[in-house]
């Protein structure tokens, strides 16, 4: 795998000054599901590797007024165990509770899900139904970004591990009245690539009718994707199964998968898009979660 | 040249204190370095599970851990199940009904089956078939394998009577 040291600080300053003083020889690692891999496929060759897992704080998940703060070291076990995120955010849950397998999910980080960039990525999908940023630590200084603008391309990612790390993710809770929901199709139930994920959040009225709506689609272009047509489409809508299969619909023809090996035809996976878009609206509007801020 | 690095770190309830090369798994430190052979090397890109160990009590794949990121953890191998002579109820009710075949993947899934019945005293079926869903198998098409766990259970509740 070829790294010739291996730091494992005990503080974000470290981890920052080990970064500053090897001047992009060293790269940043948290759970090493990806990086490993790609170390050993020598498409990513660090020579040395600074593991944040000891750092103090880094797998929290906590809740700020409207806002929930995943922590740098938080695994997917984590998210898919967490209370707090199955009652305000299951459509992030639900995600992570499918990503791999067990044990991958043990080792695995959310904000390793960001990093890695994959338009179809569970949790990073999931993270595009709602508004969410993340915490950017370098030795200069803290920056936020928000997450769409974090893609850079195919498998790339704004933000430069040799530099600087992303230290949380903050996810803004929608309104008082929301329901969200994932929806994923593959090939088996486990340690399988999606064909296609979608992530949705609705925020409704008192009377039921969708006053925004958010629905994230992967992997269907090179950076996570918004419909935002079926997304305004529904604004205003009352929630019924016609206008969801309407919406899901217009998201099908507004996505732009590829022909692929092991995902599927261009044709079979849009066709996909509306069966999961219209699945997952129907489970959050059946979820009716209320937001008691 | 690059320097070797010290480990220490718990297995089986021992402390051992190991030179590693920097970028050694931990797979590779189990088998290599500590001879536990019992851990096996199968796909060596997480996706087969017969690497399985645990560590800090959740099971992981050994094969993508870099072994110093063990670094004054506790790792449970399948070497540690036993009690001295006495084998776990899951490897015995394993060998009981035929859940081993070729047994390259029995370790990985005595250790994803010991973590589920941790967490779980009492799994159906099904709860078996997601906790051990990151190990696969390729003799046993998994019936005995979840025979095998459901029997475990049988056997740890009638020697708590």
């Amino acid at each position: 795998m070829d790294w010739e040291a291996y730091f494992l600080p005990q503080s974000l300053e470290e981890a920052l000054a080990i970064l500053e003083e090897k001047q992009r020889a060293a790269r940043i690692l948290a759970g090493g599901t990806d990086l490993v891999l790609q170390q050993r496929r020598a498409r990513n060759k660090a020579k040395m590797l600074v593991d944040i897992s000891r750092i103090p704080g880094l797998s929290q998940i906590v809740k700020e007024d409207d806002l929930i703060h995943i922590g740098a070291m938080c695994t997917h076990s984590d998210a898919a165990n967490s209370t707090l995120l199955n009652q305000y955010l299951p459509a992030l849950s639900c995600a992570c509770s499918q990503i791999g397998s067990p044990q991958i999910r043990n080792m695995g980080t959310l904000v390793g899900n960001i990093v890695s960039a994959q338009p179809g990525a569970d949790a990073a999908l999931a993270l595009h139904a709602f508004e969410t940023s993340v915490t950017i630590a370098a030795y200069a200084g803290t920056r936020q970004m928000s997450l769409p603008d974090i893609y850079a391309g195919l498998g790339l990612c704004c933000v430069d591990s040799t530099r600087e790390l992303i230290t949380r993710i903050t996810v803004k809770i929608p309104g008082k009245r929301m329901v969200n929901a994932f929806e994923r199709l593959s090939t088996r139930g486990t340690l399988t690539l999606p064909v296609v994920n979608t992530g949705v959040c609705l925020e409704l009225h008192d009377d039921d009718s969708v006053a925004s709506s958010r629905i994230a689609v992967g992997p269907v272009s090179p950076k996570p994707f918004r419909a935002v047509k079926a997304e305004s489409f529904l604004v205003g809508k009352k929630m019924n199964a016609e206008v969801f299969q309407q919406a899901a619909d217009m998201a099908a023809r507004e996505s732009q998968p590829r022909d692929s090996l092991l995902r599927g035809s261009r044709d079979f996976r849009r066709s996909m898009v509306s069966v999961i878009v219209r699945r997952a609206l129907q489970r959050s509007a059946d979820m009716r979660l209320t937001y008691e801020g | 040249m690059r320097d070797k690095a010290k480990l220490k770190m718990k297995v089986n309830g021992k402390t051992h204190s190991v030179e590693v090369e920097p970028d050694a798994s931990l797979l590779e430190v189990l088998r290599d370095q500590l001879n536990l052979r019992g851990t096996k090397k199968g796909c060596e890109e997480g996706e087969c599970g017969a690497c399985t160990v645990l560590i800090d009590g959740l099971p992981v794949v050994s094969c993508l851990t870099p072994a110093l990121k063990c670094q004054g953890l506790s790792v449970e191998t399948v070497e540690g199940m036993e009690d001295g002579k006495k084998l776990h109820p899951l490897q015995e009710a394993f060998l009981e009904t035929g859940a081993v075949q070729c047994g390259y993947c029995t370790s990985g899934m005595l250790m994803s089956s010991r973590h589920l019945l941790e967490k779980n005293t009492n799994p159906t079926a099904e709860e078996i078939k997601i906790g051990l869903s990151g190990n696969l198998c390729r003799c046993t098409g998994y019936v005995q394998i979840i025979e095998a766990v459901l029997s475990a259970v049988k056997k740890i509740k009638e020697s708590e009577k």
